[in-house]
C-alpha cells in the first residue's frame, strides 16, 4: 500500500506578523516556520498504518520555497519513507486550485491508495485542497476523520468523522481514496534518534516547473490587512491583588454570579 | 450567469437548521436576488419550512439518495441545478456538511472557491476572511464573469426573526438517486456528557495559554468556587488531551452565552470565539495585548493566568467569607 502524505510548512503560532510589500500577505521575515500542526496527525496516522498492515510506503510532498525543504525533513524524522518537494518561487502566493493541481499531476502513476492532508492548514485555514485533490482525481474523499479502519482486503476504508458538538457520522470508501485528518485523532510521536540521522542523510526528490492554472477560476486575492483594534475591551490594571479586586467588582456589577 | 444568490439551507434530523437563517442574512446583505436551495427526501416539509421562516424562494432537491447528507450526492444534485442556471454565488455554511462538499463542488462547477468568509464588502463585491488564527484579515474577489462557491462562517450576519417576510415560493424537483462511491453508514449522536457547557452560569475557559496541564487545576479550582460554573476549554487544549472534547467551546463544540465567560490563555480564534461571543460578560486573561480574543472581551487583564488566577480565587474566598 501506498499513501502520500501532504504537508504544508507554516509559521508557529506565537509569531508576530508584518505585511509583505506586495500587501498580499505577510512578510516571511523573522518568521520560524514548522510543519503544520493539523499535518502532523495526518502523518502520524498514515504511520500507524503501517505499524499496522506492514508493507506500507509513505511519502511525503510539499509545496514551497526553498525553506520548505526543512519540513520535509521533519517528516522524514518523524518516519516518512520518501520525501518530495515541488519548488516554487519565493513570495509567491499559491491558491488552493493552483496547489490541488501541483499535487494532482504528481500523483499521475504513482499508485498512490491513500492521500492524506491535515484538515486545515493554520495559516490560511481554508480546508480546501484535499477535497479539491479528490474532486480533480474524482477520488471519493472524507474530512474531519477522526478514526479509520482498513478492510482486510485493503479495498475499503471505513472512517468516522467529525459532526458537530460532538456528534459523529461513519463513512464508507472505496480505495484509493482521499482523506483530511482532524486533530485529535492521535498522539503524533517523536522522532527517534536513528530517523534523524537517516532523515538528514536522506536525497529528496524536487519538482521544479509548476503546472499553469486554466484562466479566471480562481479567487483574486486583494489584500490582507491587520483587524482593527478591539473596541470596547478595556484592561484592568494594577498589581495582582488590585486587578483582582477589581474584577470582582466588574463581575459583581454586571452579573448576579458573585 | 445571472446576479442570483444562491444559498444551500442546512438540515439536520429532519429539522432546518438555524444556520440557514445566517446565511440568507448574509446573502441579503450582499443584495441581488436571493434563492435558497434545500436537499433531502422527502424533502417537501422542509422545503416549505425554509420558506416559511426565511420569506426566500425555496427549490427543493428530492432525491432517494439525499435522505442523509453524501458529499457526491449534494455534489451531483447541486451541480445539476447550476447547469440549469447558473448563480453568480452559492453560499454555504462553513459546517461540517458544508466545507465537505463546497471547495469538491467547486471543481466540478469550474466556479471560484473561497472559504469561511465573516463579512462582504459590497462597493468592490469582495469577501473577508480570518487568515492566522484571526491575527489578519484578508480580502479576496471572484473575478468578473466567473462564479463562486462561497462558505460563511455561522453567526457572519444578524438574521431577522423567523417568518418576518411573507413566505416564499416552494418548487421541488426530483432527481434519481446518483451513482456514488462513498456510502454513509450510520450516524453516531454525541455521547451525554457528563459536562453540561449549555445550562452554566460561569464558564472558566482554558488555552494553549496555560503551558502546562497541572494549571488546569486552578481553572477547576476557578470554575467551582461558582455556583453554576464549568469548565471550558479551546480545540488545541483538548487535542493536547488535557481535557476531554466534551469541555470544547466553539466550532465543533458547543454554542454558549453564560453571564461570565472567564477566557484564560486562549488566543481567541474565530473558531472559538463564534461559540461564546455572546456571554453577557467576557474576561480575558491573557499575555498577549493584541491576542484576537480581545476582539470579543470586554474586560482583559494582561497578566500571567499562573499568577493572577491564585490571586484571583483567594480573594473570592475571602469575598465569600
Amino acid at each position: 500500500m501506498k499513501i502520500l502524505v501532504c504537508v504544508k510548512q507554516v509559521p508557529e503560532r506565537e509569531s508576530r506578523f508584518r505585511l509583505d510589500p506586495s500587501g498580499k500577505g505577510y512578510s516571511d521575515q523573522g518568521i520560524n516556520f514548522v510543519l503544520n500542526p493539523y499535518d502532523e496527525y495526518a502523518l502520524e496516522e498514515a504511520l500507524l498504518i503501517r505499524e499496522r498492515l506492514g508493507q506500507v510506503e509513505i511519502t511525503a510532498l510539499s509545496l514551497g520555497p526553498a525553506r520548505v525543504e526543512k519540513i520535509i525533513r521533519r517528516a522524514l524524522e518523524l518516519g516518512a519513507d520518501h520525501g518530495a518537494h515541488i519548488l516554487t518561487p519565493e513570495s509567491y502566493y499559491l491558491g488552493p486550485g493552483e496547489t490541488a493541481l501541483q499535487i494532482v499531476k504528481f500523483t499521475r502513476e504513482r499508485g498512490f491508495d491513500l492521500l492524506f492532508f491535515g484538515i486545515i492548514s493554520e495559516d490560511y485555514m481554508r480546508g480546501q485542497t484535499g477535497p479539491m485533490v479528490a474532486a480533480l482525481l474524482q477520488l471519493p474523499f472524507a474530512t474531519a476523520v477522526v478514526s479509520e479502519t482498513i478492510s482486510d482486503d485493503l479495498g475499503l476504508i471505513t472512517v468516522e468523522r467529525e459532526l458537530e458538538a460532538g456528534a459523529r457520522e461513519v463513512v464508507e470508501l472505496p480505495l484509493p481514496a482521499v482523506l483530511t485528518i482532524q486533530s485529535g485523532i492521535n498522539r503524533p510521536r517523536y522522532p527517534r534518534l536513528t530517523d534523524k540521522l537517516r532523515a538528514r542523510a536522506q536525497k529528496l526528490e524536487v519538482i521544479t516547473g509548476l503546472e499553469p492554472l486554466p484562466p479566471g477560476r480562481c479567487a483574486e486575492l486583494l489584500r490582507a490587512f491587520f483587524p482593527p483594534p478591539s473596541p470596547a475591551g478595556t484592561f484592568i490594571t494594577g498589581a495582582l491583588e488590585e486587578q483582582a479586586e477589581k474584577l470582582i467588582r466588574i463581575i459583581r456589577e454586571k452579573t448576579d454570579v458573585l | 450567469m445571472n446576479k442570483d444568490i444562491w444559498i444551500i439551507a442546512e438540515h439536520f434530523e429532519n429539522r432546518v437548521r438555524p444556520v440557514t437563517s445566517d446565511l440568507v442574512a448574509f446573502a441579503r446583505k450582499m443584495g441581488g436576488e436571493v434563492k435558497a436551495v434545500i436537499l433531502g427526501h422527502p424533502v417537501k416539509p422542509l422545503a416549505e419550512d425554509v420558506a416559511q421562516k426565511t420569506g426566500c424562494e425555496v427549490t427543493g432537491i428530492d432525491s432517494p439518495g439525499a435522505a442523509v447528507y453524501n458529499s457526491e450526492v449534494y455534489r451531483n444534485l447541486i451541480k445539476k441545478l447550476c447547469e440549469r442556471n447558473q448563480p453568480r454565488y452559492l453560499l454555504v455554511p462553513h459546517t461540517p456538511l458544508g466545507w465537505d462538499f463546497a471547495p469538491a463542488l467547486a471543481v466540478d462547477l469550474g466556479y471560484s472557491s473561497i472559504s469561511a468568509v465573516t463579512d462582504f464588502n459590497p462597493e468592490n463585491s469582495t469577501f473577508i476572511r480570518q487568515i492566522l488564527n484571526g491575527k489578519l484579515l484578508e480580502e479576496l474577489k471572484s473575478p468578473p464573469g466567473c462564479s463562486a462557491v462561497v462558505t460563511v462562517m455561522p453567526g457572519s450576519a444578524n438574521p431577522e426573526p423567523d417568518n418576518t417576510r411573507p413566505p416564499g415560493s416552494v418548487k421541488i424537483l426530483e432527481f434519481e438517486s446518483p451513482p456514488v462511491k462513498t456510502r454513509t453508514i450510520r450516524y453516531l449522536p454525541a455521547k451525554p456528557g457528563t459536562v453540561n457547557l449549555k445550562d452554566a452560569e460561569v464558564i472558566v475557559a482554558a488555552g494553549r495559554g496555560l503551558k502546562v496541564p497541572e494549571r488546569i487545576e486552578l481553572i477547576r479550582e476557578l470554575a467551582s468556587l461558582f455556583k453554576r460554573g464549568a469548565v471550558g476549554a479551546s480545540r488545541p487544549l483538548c487535542d493536547q488531551g488535557w481535557l476531554p472534547l466534551e469541555h470544547q467551546v466553539g466550532m465543533t463544540g458547543a454554542t454558549v452565552s453564560p453571564k461570565l465567560y472567564l477566557a484564560c490563555g486562549i488566543s481567541g480564534a474565530l473558531q472559538h470565539t463564534m461559540g461564546m461571543k455572546n456571554s453577557s460578560l467576557i474576561v480575558a486573561v491573557n499575555t498577549d495585548r493584541k491576542a484576537p480574543i480581545l476582539q470579543v472581551a470586554h474586560f482583559c487583564v494582561n497578566t500571567d493566568l499562573s499568577k493572577f488566577i491564585p490571586v484571583l480565587i483567594k480573594n473570592i474566598r475571602k469575598f465569600r467569607g
